[in-house]
């Protein structure tokens, strides 16, 4: 036991000793400070790189309690820095794990941005790490993923159907060759790969998967419900990214079922979770169009053209300049989709079936419109070419081959407000007049998913339908 | 499967969610729409240059052609280019916040913007403006520090940097951006392609005019920059180093100071400790004690949420993790700040009835502690309070874990980590023995404390301690619950 006699050092000198209590007291009032603001006490010099750690959140946009939801991981862009400057600092032998997770790092930027760079990025650090990594299923089922997300079908059936040859329980494997099955058109392969996963490993990502799937065909009520489930579990586990991602999902399906308010819902609660999620911006901007907000409407499509030009976010601004009577401005953005099909021509990567939606949409370049859904429905023979190429012919006259497609589009049931949009104007030209009647409804019904310089045409026909004087 | 690797298998899965969705839903992206941006500071004796570039690619220049063709008339003359460059250069320049000693500097254009349209993929045109822009310095100064921050931001994405490079005649002392551009201006993009384009929109350096001391370019190494960002995090910069003897050696003595500065960085509780044993009469050896929890806490406690992290990832986020961690922290210190509280009020009951009235707290070496044994602070307490301050695993350490691991060097990085735990308990059990110090110099006979008002006042500081403890341990709490829900 010490005792105060002991200290003499501090007994002789007052000014020391009074310096030392004032010092004393002054820590225990700035550490009530520091502790009344926990988001301070957490970021510390470097340490932001790590996930999570004194990551702000965002205040929720409504009432969806979207606020708790955007806690957890730092942005994947700070995830792409992190993991950058690991692989630079390597020089020419950086780690294979490093790459890999630079990869999903990639990945997870691109889900949000849309960024076709990020995805070849993500392609050149696989195939850096393939080099030196002694697991390459953890490689390929990546490069699986890459293929898919630029569209290249086979590549990414072949790479994912080889692992899952090896090993038929490889669950990224699964996933990523079922939603190539999906998108290309082989729904019954693609539900039972599906369902082998829901049995193994249950959980959001396959809800959702399993949720499209039934939106697909038909069942839209039951898609809510597994999306729905999907979001639960995603905010459990805490990923802001796969949180936003099934939002958006669930935005989808609320807007195709014509809710636009649930819909608007569900997209700010994505961009609370992700703030650059560029798709639930154009989401929310459809769904704001619907709410009869078009001003902000306009302000998102805007900002999400700045982000990422896609042709049909162009055209919808386009669209809706129409709307406002600004055809000059609406001109300009209907130029742009052209000259954004230009590039990607020249470029080479990328072939789009928005671009020849929008060509039938707007009664420009019909004939190339019709060759380039052909060419898509060759590598990707599911509803949704079917419906593209049905609607070019329709726009191009050729009324019989245009039935043929539609009916294509329609075989699984898929309740798509564009789909119903496209049949029932067929069906009406070729005067089938009740089953146009159906269908135009239909899609009426879920305006918000129709471009909005349809809406209109579509109302219009519904009336000639029901007054007889169609065609 | 094991259920470790099924684990894993279930994030991944997890992560291919909604990527080729998103593409699917949203079709295809596209490239060819970055909008680039560069400020080129040039630093002279008596102003400053400012080169502000803009390179468009060809979708956003496109849009840019449509918008100078004011008159509609689907071409673009002279005229409206020299209209639209001189507007965007304007707009370039309100963007443009530059200022000298923390001084807003006025800043002007100094030549006529130059726009041209290189051709871009299959001959589409691209979009180049470069405007030219300048700041007066003051008419004599000695070393100045320039600010420059692009705020400009149009949600186009794109390589942002900033330059500041020095004429003749002027030196840079330091600068925190490089001095030659990695992209030429915009013109040549460098083409390593596991680098995302920089996103640098703010540069600032210090600077003097120094005739005759021209060519000091080492201190505007355009290297230097990247050198500092990849030891962003020093630790884990260390764990993915070189490994040979004298880096280890200082990398556990750095270690074991960055686990120091840890424990004073802000919000490590040892304002908790101090305000505890203020309060509380604790002795040296509780400090030791207290010291060694919160090391042996710290370094458990990262361990353990590295395992949980490799381990079971699909169940357990780290962060989650931590949150929950904070909380369990919170609620203990809750916990002992209101244990001070109630002693405290005990405390001064007492001293009203004890004629010879311990108002000071202090040791218990006098014959009268049967009478409040109450006030003994018993050593469950400090070990609690240890395990509070450690139990929340610092950020640097767990990246150190993990790149360890991704490295293989497994033990190099757990030595770190203990090393760091030493370095911050010894600074939190320094300060507890510090505080015991100056809480004995306090209470010591014939000193300050003789005093009747310094008495009067010490009597309270039991009481404040308390309240503090128990405020910050709300804090803590409360500001974790929230984050969750």
């Amino acid at each position: 036991m010490k005792t105060r006699s002991r200290t003499p050092w501090l007994t002789t000198d007052g000014w020391l000793r009074r310096g030392l209590i004032l010092l004393a007291a002054a820590l225990v009032v700035a550490g009530g400070s520091y502790l009344v603001a926990p988001s301070r006490s957490n970021g510390g010099g470097g340490a932001a790189t790590v996930p999570g750690i004194g990551a702000p959140s965002t205040p929720p946009l409504d009432g969806t309690g979207g606020g708790g939801e955007a806690g957890g991981l730092v942005p994947p862009a700070e995830r792409v820095a992190f993991w950058e400057r690991r692989v630079s600092a390597a020089g020419s032998t950086p780690s294979y794990l490093d790459l890999i997770y630079l990869a999903d790092a990639y990945l997870d930027r691109s889900r949000a941005s849309g960024s076709l760079d990020d995805l070849k990025r993500a392609e050149t650090a696989l195939g850096r790490a393939a080099i030196t990594t002694p697991d390459p299923k953890a490689v390929q089922v990546r490069q699986a993923l890459v293929a898919f997300s630029l569209h290249q079908w086979q590549r990414s059936l072949q790479i994912s159907g080889a692992l899952l040859a090896a090993d038929p329980q490889n669950l990224a494997a699964l996933g990523v060759h079922g939603d190539a099955l999906l998108e290309t058109g082989q729904v019954d392969a693609a539900r039972e790969e599906y369902t082998i996963l829901e049995q193994l490993v249950p959980s959001p990502a396959v809800w959702s998967r399993l949720g499209r799937l039934a939106f697909l065909t038909g069942d839209p009520q039951t898609g809510i419900r597994l999306v729905g489930e999907a979001v639960t579990g995603a905010i459990d586990e805490g990923y802001p990214d796969s949180i936003a991602f099934y939002r958006f999902q669930l935005g989808e399906l609320d807007r195709e079922t014509g809710q636009a308010d649930a819909a608007a819902r569900n997209y700010e609660a994505a961009l609370v979770a992700l703030p650059e999620y560029v798709p639930a911006m154009v989401g929310l901007a459809r769904s704001r169009e619907a709410q009869a907000r078009r001003p902000e409407a306009i302000a998102l499509l805007e900002a999400a053209v700045a982000r990422l030009p896609m042709p049909d976010t162009v055209a919808m601004l386009g669209d809706l300049y129409a709307l406002d009577g600004d055809t000059l401005h609406a001109e300009r953005e209907y130029a742009l989709v052209d000259r954004i099909g230009e590039v990607a021509r020249v470029t080479g990567s990328v072939y789009d079936r928005q671009l020849t939606l929008f060509a039938a949409d707007h009664d420009r370049n019909v004939a190339e419109a019709v060759t380039r859904a052909r060419d898509e429905l060759k590598v990707r023979p599911d509803v949704y070419g079917y419906d593209a190429l049905a609607w070019a012919l329709f726009k191009q006259g050729q009324l019989g081959e245009a039935a043929a497609a539609a009916q294509r589009a329609l075989s699984l049931g898929t309740p798509d407000p564009r789909i119903e949009y496209h049949a029932g104007m067929i069906a009406a030209a070729q005067g089938r007049v009740a089953e146009a009647r159906a269908l135009l409804k239909e899609a009426i019904a879920g305006a918000a998913m129709l471009p909005p310089l349809q809406v209109p045409v579509a109302r219009a026909a519904l009336a000639a339908l029901d007054t007889g004087g169609f065609q | 499967m094991s259920r470790a690797l099924r684990g894993l298998a279930a994030l991944l899965l997890a992560l291919l969610a909604g990527i080729g969705w998103a593409g699917a839903a949203s079709a295809h992206p596209l490239g060819n729409y970055t909008v680039n941006r560069a400020v080129i500071v040039r630093l002279g004796p008596t102003a400053v240059a400012l080169r502000y570039v803009v390179d468009m690619a060809e979708i956003p220049a496109f849009s840019e052609l449509q918008a100078m063709d004011t008159n509609a008339d689907g071409r673009t003359d002279a005229t409206e280019l020299t209209a639209y460059a001189a507007a965007a250069c304007e707009a370039d320049r309100r963007g443009l916040s530059v200022e000298l000693d923390r001084t807003r500097a006025g800043v002007a254009q100094w030549s006529a913007p130059q726009l041209s349209f290189p051709a871009g993929a299959g001959g589409l045109s691209t979009l180049r403006l470069v405007c030219s822009f300048g700041a007066q310095l003051p008419a004599s100064h000695g070393p100045l520090t320039i600010e420059v921050a692009d705020t400009t931001n149009d949600g186009h994405v794109g390589w942002h940097e900033v330059i500041i490079a020095a004429d003749p005649g002027v030196s840079i002392t330091t600068s925190d951006v490089p001095a030659v551009s990695r992209s030429a201006e915009l013109t040549a993009y460098p083409l390593d392609s596991l680098q995302s384009p920089p996103q640098v929109r703010t540069g600032s350096a210090t600077f003097r005019a120094a005739a005759g001391a021209a060519g000091s370019g080492s201190a505007t190494d355009p290297a230097a920059p990247l050198v500092r960002s990849t030891a962003n995090d020093p630790l884990a910069a260390l764990v993915g180093g070189p490994l040979t003897p004298l880096p280890v050696v200082l990398g556990i003595l750095l270690a074991a100071g960055l686990g120091a500065a840890h424990a004073v960085s802000p919000g490590h509780g040892k304002t908790l400790v101090a305000a505890y044993l203020i309060g509380s009469q604790g002795s040296r050896r509780h400090a030791a004690t207290l010291g060694l929890t919160v090391a042996v806490t710290h370094t458990a406690g990262v361990f353990l949420l590295g395992a949980v992290t490799l381990l079971a990832g699909q169940f357990l986020v780290p962060e989650r993790v931590i949150g929950w961690l904070t909380i369990g922290s919170g609620f203990l210190v809750v916990l002992l700040g209101a244990g001070l509280v109630l002693r405290a009020a005990r405390g001064s009951r007492d001293s009203r009835d004890h004629v010879h009235g311990h108002e000071l707290p202090h040791e218990h070496e006098h014959p009268h502690e049967h009478a409040h044994p109450k006030r003994e602070l018993r050593a469950r307490n400090v070990v609690a309070l240890g395990l509070a301050g450690g139990m929340v695993p610092s950020a640097s350490a767990l990246i150190v874990l993990l790149v360890a691991i991704t490295t293989g060097r497994l033990l190099f990085g757990l030595a770190l980590i203990v090393a760091f735990g030493v370095g911050m308990s010894l600074i939190l059990g320094g300060l507890a023995v510090a505080t015991t110090m100056v809480r004995g110099a306090v209470t010591a006979s014939g000193g300050i404390a003789s005093h009747p008002l310094v008495r009067r006042a010490a009597s309270a500081v039991p009481l404040v301690a308390g309240v503090a403890v128990l405020a910050a341990g709300l804090a803590v709490t409360i500001g974790a619950l929230a984050r969750f829900a």
